[in-house]
This record gives C-alpha cells, structure tokens and sequence, in this order.
C-alpha cells in the first residue's frame, strides 16, 4: 500500500483536497513530488577569483546563490552571465563562486541533497 | 523521532537522502508567499527595474520568478529571454528580456529590457522561498 502524509493548509480539507497547493506537507508515494532537502546554507564572504565549496557529495547536487550586489541587496545568480561579474558553477566536487568584480562581495548558497544529474 | 517516506522502491532504512520523499532530519524548502503581479515595460528601453513589498520583516528572503508577456505562450524565468518563434528556418527573437530578480529588507525588484518600441504587459508569478541572507 502506497505511504500518504499530508498536512492541509487552513481551511482546507486534507482528506478530500487534490491540489497540492492547499498542503503544507503533501507526500505520496504514487506522485512525484519530492521535497528538496536543504544540506547545508552559508553566507561567504568571495574574494576576486574563485571560492570553492566542497559539498561533501558523490554527485552533482541542486544548488540556489544570491549576492549581495550593494548594502542589503540580493540577487540570484545563475551560470556565466553574459554581463556582469558575479555568477556559480557546480560539479561533483565543490560548488564554485566566481567573482570577477574587482572587489570582495558576499556570496549566499543553499546546497541541497537532491541530485540534479 | 524521526518521520520519513521513501519512494516506492526505496528502503525507509537508506541512508541515501535521494531515496526519500521526504525525511524529518532535513529541511524541506517552503514556499513562504506568492503572488502575481502586472508591469508595463516602457518602449524600447533597457534596465527597467519594478519593486513590490515583500511584507517579510524578519528576514530578506529569496525569491525566484517567472514572467509571461501578453499573446506569447511561453513563460521565461530571469536571466532569460522572451523567444518569439518567426519558423524554424528564420530562427528566433527575443526582444523582451527578464534580467534579473533581487530583495532587500523590504522589496522583490524585477528587471527587465524592452527592445520593441511600444509598450509591453508582462504578468510576472514570483515565490518568496526562506531566507537568502
């Protein structure tokens, strides 16, 4: 018999409800809803150059970065940009934060279990 | 006490994250918020920035984004472009760009470039995802 947990969110009914937005925990084992589990989450400080992050896994893991690009503003990164400074690569090894800006910049990353590969 | 369902085919005894559904010792991702919001690019002009109030006091969050511009199916996420298909023989444009999305203490920032010269409506589908710093 398949594994079913769910929690509804208020004010909806977790027994007869199907869509998964109206849960605060929606898990079965016949649907492919896997919750991302978070492995670990830093705030680094990046040089000029290259700061590695090993993330301790045999695999590519999913990954999100942000950096501050001035006082108390975050962007989300993503791979080489085509402008711009600041960007990450993963591989099986490390999470890889690259700053070309000249200057230290503060780099935040959530590494997750979930194999992207 | 530890409360975890593998997948169908995975033994509850793993000790292989990937095995689970979900698993009590580690953090599930929660969407905190979401919503929808409506912008109107100006004609061709690049760097359009917009902001909304995120409403979270105790901590900047990240978001993520994702952005469908009006009588084109396709919904782009930042970093990326709008692609209107002209055949596949006179390949592709993309001349609405969604640049980038940024928080800070108070607001989302979506930022965008308008390369057509008239005005474009763009509905934008943003989730404010736990704490980015």
């Amino acid at each position: 018999m398949p594994q079913v947990a769910k929690i509804a969110l208020p004010g909806n009914n977790a027994l007869t409800e199907t869509d998964p937005d109206k849960f605060a925990l929606y898990v079965d084992q016949l649907v492919d809803y896997v919750l991302i589990k978070e492995k670990a989450t830093a705030t680094v400080n990046v040089s000029p150059g290259t700061t590695n992050i090993a993330h301790g896994l045999a695999y590519v893991p999913f990954c999100s970065v942000w950096a501050e690009e001035s006082s108390g503003v975050w962007r989300k990164l993503y791979g080489y940009p085509i402008s711009g400074s600041l960007w990450f690569e993963i591989n099986g090894t490390n999470l890889e934060l690259h700053n070309t800006s000249g200057s230290d910049v503060l780099f935040s990353y959530h590494i997750f279990y979930d194999n992207i590969t | 006490m530890i409360f975890k369902v593998a997948k169908i085919g995975k033994r509850a005894d793993s000790s292989e994250p990937n095995d689970f559904i979900f698993h009590s010792d580690y953090n599930t991702f929660k969407i905190i918020a979401e919503g929808t919001k409506t912008v109107t690019l100006l004609a061709s002009t690049a760097d359009q920035s917009f902001t909304q109030a995120h409403s979270l006091d105790s901590f900047i969050p990240i978001l993520t984004a994702f952005a469908k511009r009006d009588g084109v199916a396709q919904v782009f996420a930042p970093n990326g472009v709008d692609v209107e298909s002209y055949g596949v023989r006179d390949g592709f444009d993309g001349d609405i760009k969604f640049n980038y999305v940024a928080t800070n203490a108070t607001n989302m920032i979506f930022n965008f470039d308008n390369d057509k010269v008239s005005t474009v409506d763009v509905d934008i589908r943003y989730f404010l995802l736990e704490r980015a710093a």
